[in-house]
């Protein structure tokens, strides 16, 4: 595999959003690690050190939030060269409620949050933005 | 009563001197004397007249009425206090004021009244108290010194008001308001997880319809088309379901009962799974006893249930397990239960099995792999469903012993006949407004009686309710349905039902003879209903609810 192709984790228990998502990303070029739950997907970040991480909020066992909070609480260990973008799918609207929203955003240090269903056009453009902040802006 | 206004004087004859030697000055005299004493007597029996009607006046007021001494013992009181508090005149007398208070009251609120009414102010307040079988009486006390000219107190009146039933109703509202903000938050955390459950598909086939939109011809589209039509399935099942488990709750499922031979119904179900078993390499049999009796079910119904435990039982058993399908005839109902050799449940997950969108979470992950997680919602339904058939489901397990869920049902006779009858009846009155519907164990002793002894025991016990109702306006109907009482209220809303729950409750305490079995009560609010009797239409029984006999006690209530 090219070392310049972004890899991208996606951690999901649904099989066909895991499929979906895994499809269109390598229709992008990205290279796509999937994980069925949580501790699964704590394993692959440090494993394969993925330059992006999309993860379900509502997983079986550690749910999303918890998941994304050891990210970040192995990143101030030195665990990896660089913080890992951290993109949270939930299908629980929180837009209706920016307290709630907030304060999970705060908990994890996740980057940004999407509710299922989302567009993928606008998914794609957040992953794209996520993974190359500069070139975007 | 006696005492409570003070006789005054009477007036004092004016007379001239008396001059002894002059007859007709001693003739005069006595005239005088005889008309002072006239006038007297007239004055004295006027006073007394005037204080009888006082007496009646102060003894039939609604409020309690005490004349205290400068001690603060009780002189006297009006007939109010024995009626109310259940105390003898003569046991209050000579007594201080707070022998009715609770320790509490006695402790806390007394010396701050004694304070302020020593001052020469008035006490005003609400003090609990207990009447003489310990029953709680919450007053609203008045107390003031009666004062001399001179200034200095001669004693004390108290006034006290019953408020207990407007404290009574004031608790009954608190505790209705935080019962409704349960339901309120149950159905938040419903709404919620149902949103969930919609929005997961929906993102598979949206997805899916993305990739179709740009993918080129071959396998990919064959894939993501299946996944799109998996989950429009997987959409429609939990649409339904939960449309189902709506209309069961809601009691708005119709059902078509009749006689259902178990043995039958079993076989076909087990034969429709056949197939899934075999594939799956699990053996499905039945082990059914000869000459199981008829049930009174909705055929198609029960093979649902049947069918959803079926179905589960397989899903959670692995290859070379079995699950048998069983019947036992018990005394009036038949158990039909479904037992598998597969992963079992924990006591934890046995008791949340049947909750709405409950899933096994390690078994569940398993299945979605495999694409066989259901709605989540199939046990809440099923557990419904046989309730509806006034029978139960249950489940017991043990993890790595397999699970048996039970569900039991009553044998077709008059019993259950007359159940269904009444269930279908009470649907007619469902979108009534005001309603009450309380349905009670009848005591056992009522078992054996013929229907005249049973029909008077009724009417007795009705009589008796009547006067537990909270409101002269509420109405009540009462009727045996299947080894239970049911009491219709009309014109009593969910919260005057709870007070009349709770007031039979403590009824039985008070008359354990002819209210027996009513401890447990349970109240079961499903809408407005009648069950009519044998012969007697729906609206017979309105019209006898609506012009009831006044029972003794609420004359008493009324009138006093």
């Amino acid at each position: 595999m090219n070392e310049d192709v972004p890899k991208i984790l996606v951690v999901d228990d649904e099989p066909d959003l895991l499929a979906t998502l895994q499809y269109r990303l390598r229709q992008e070029g990205w290279e796509v690690l999937v994980a069925r739950n949580g501790l699964e997907g704590l394993g692959a970040v440090r494993a394969k050190e993925p330059d992006l991480i999309i993860l379900d909020v509502m997983l079986p066992g550690e749910n999303g939030y918890r998941v994304a909070k050891m990210i970040r609480e192995d990143e101030k260990l030195g665990v990896y060269p660089r913080r890992t973008p951290i993109l949270l799918l939930t299908a629980r609207d929180l837009s209706g409620d920016p307290d709630r929203e907030k304060m999970f955003m705060e908990f994890s240090q996740a980057d940004r949050m999407m509710y299922k269903p989302f567009d993928m056009v606008e998914l794609l453009g957040t992953v794209r933005a996520l993974l190359d902040p500069v070139a975007v802006s | 009563m006696a005492n409570l206004v003070h006789t005054p004087q009477a007036e004092q004859a004016v007379m001239p001197p008396l001059e002894l030697n002059d007859i007709e000055a001693t003739r005069r005299h006595a005239r005088e004397l005889g008309r002072a004493l006239m006038a007297e007597r007239k004055a004295r029996e006027k006073v007394e007249k005037d204080l009888r009607k006082l007496n009646r006046v102060v003894d039939h007021s609604p409020a309690m009425a005490m004349l205290l001494d400068t001690d603060g013992r009780i002189e006297t009181v009006n007939l109010r206090v024995s009626a109310v508090t259940g105390f003898r005149i003569d046991e209050l007398v000579g007594q201080p004021l707070d022998i009715l208070a609770t320790e509490a009251s006695r402790r806390e609120l007394y010396p701050r009244l004694w304070g302020a009414v020593r001052k020469g102010r008035e006490w005003q307040g609400e003090i609990e108290h207990r009447r003489k079988d310990g029953r709680p009486l919450w007053v609203s006390l008045s107390l003031s010194p009666v004062t001399e000219p001179d200034g200095a107190a001669s004693g004390y009146v108290a006034i006290l008001l019953d408020i207990s039933e407007a404290r009574r109703a004031e608790q009954m509202l608190r505790k209705a308001n935080r019962q409704l903000q349960k339901v309120s938050d149950l159905k938040s955390s419903f709404v919620s997880t149902v949103s969930h459950e919609l929005r997961t598909p929906l993102t598979a086939i949206r997805n899916s319809l993305d990739i179709l939109a740009t993918a080129p011809e071959g396998e990919d589209r064959q894939r993501f088309l299946g996944v799109a039509v998996r989950n429009v399935d997987r959409l429609t099942h939990l649409v339904n379901d939960l449309l189902d488990l709506n209309r069961v709750e809601a009691g708005r499922m119709s059902f078509n009962f009749s006689e259902v031979e178990p043995a039958r119904l079993i076989e076909e179900v087990a034969s429709t799974f056949q197939a899934q078993a075999s594939a799956g390499q699990v053996l499905l049999g039945c082990q059914l006893p000869s000459g199981l009796p008829s049930l009174w079910a909705d055929p198609a119904r029960i093979s649902q249930v049947l069918g959803n435990l079926v179905s589960n039982a397989l899903k959670f058993t692995g290859p070379g397990g079995r699950v048998i399908l069983e019947a036992h005839s018990g005394i009036d109902e038949v158990e039909l239960a479904v037992r598998d050799t597969g992963i079992g449940m924990t006591p934890d997950q046995v008791r949340k099995i049947f909750d709405p969108f409950y899933q096994v979470e390690e078994a569940s992950s398993a299945l979605r792999e495999r694409e066989l997680r259901g709605s989540g919602l199939g046990l809440a339904i099923a557990r419904d469903l046989v309730a509806a058939h006034g029978g139960k489901l249950r489940a017991e397990s043990a993890p790595g012993e397999g699970s048996r869920f039970v569900l039991t049902l009553p044998v077709a006779g008059p019993a259950a006949k007359e159940m269904t009858d009444l269930e279908a009846e009470f649907q007619k009155y469902r979108e009534h407004p005001f309603f009450g519907v309380l349905s009670i164990p009848l005591p056992a002793e009522w078992d054996g009686d013929d229907p005249e002894v049973r029909g008077e025991r009724l009417a007795a016990l009705a009589r008796e309710l009547r006067g537990h109702l909270p409101r002269p306006s509420d109405r009540i109907v009462a009727q045996p349905a299947h080894r239970r009482l049911v009491l219709t209220f009309l014109g009593t809303d969910k919260a005057g039902c709870q007070v009349v729950s709770d007031r039979l409750a403590r009824g039985v305490a008070a008359r354990p003879a002819s209210l027996e079995g009513l401890g447990a009560v349970i109240p079961r609010l499903r809408g407005p209903a009648v069950y009519p009797d044998d012969g007697t239409s729906a609206r017979d029984l309105l019209d006898a609810a609506e012009n009831p006999i006044p029972s003794d006690l609420n004359e008493g209530e009324c009138h006093e």
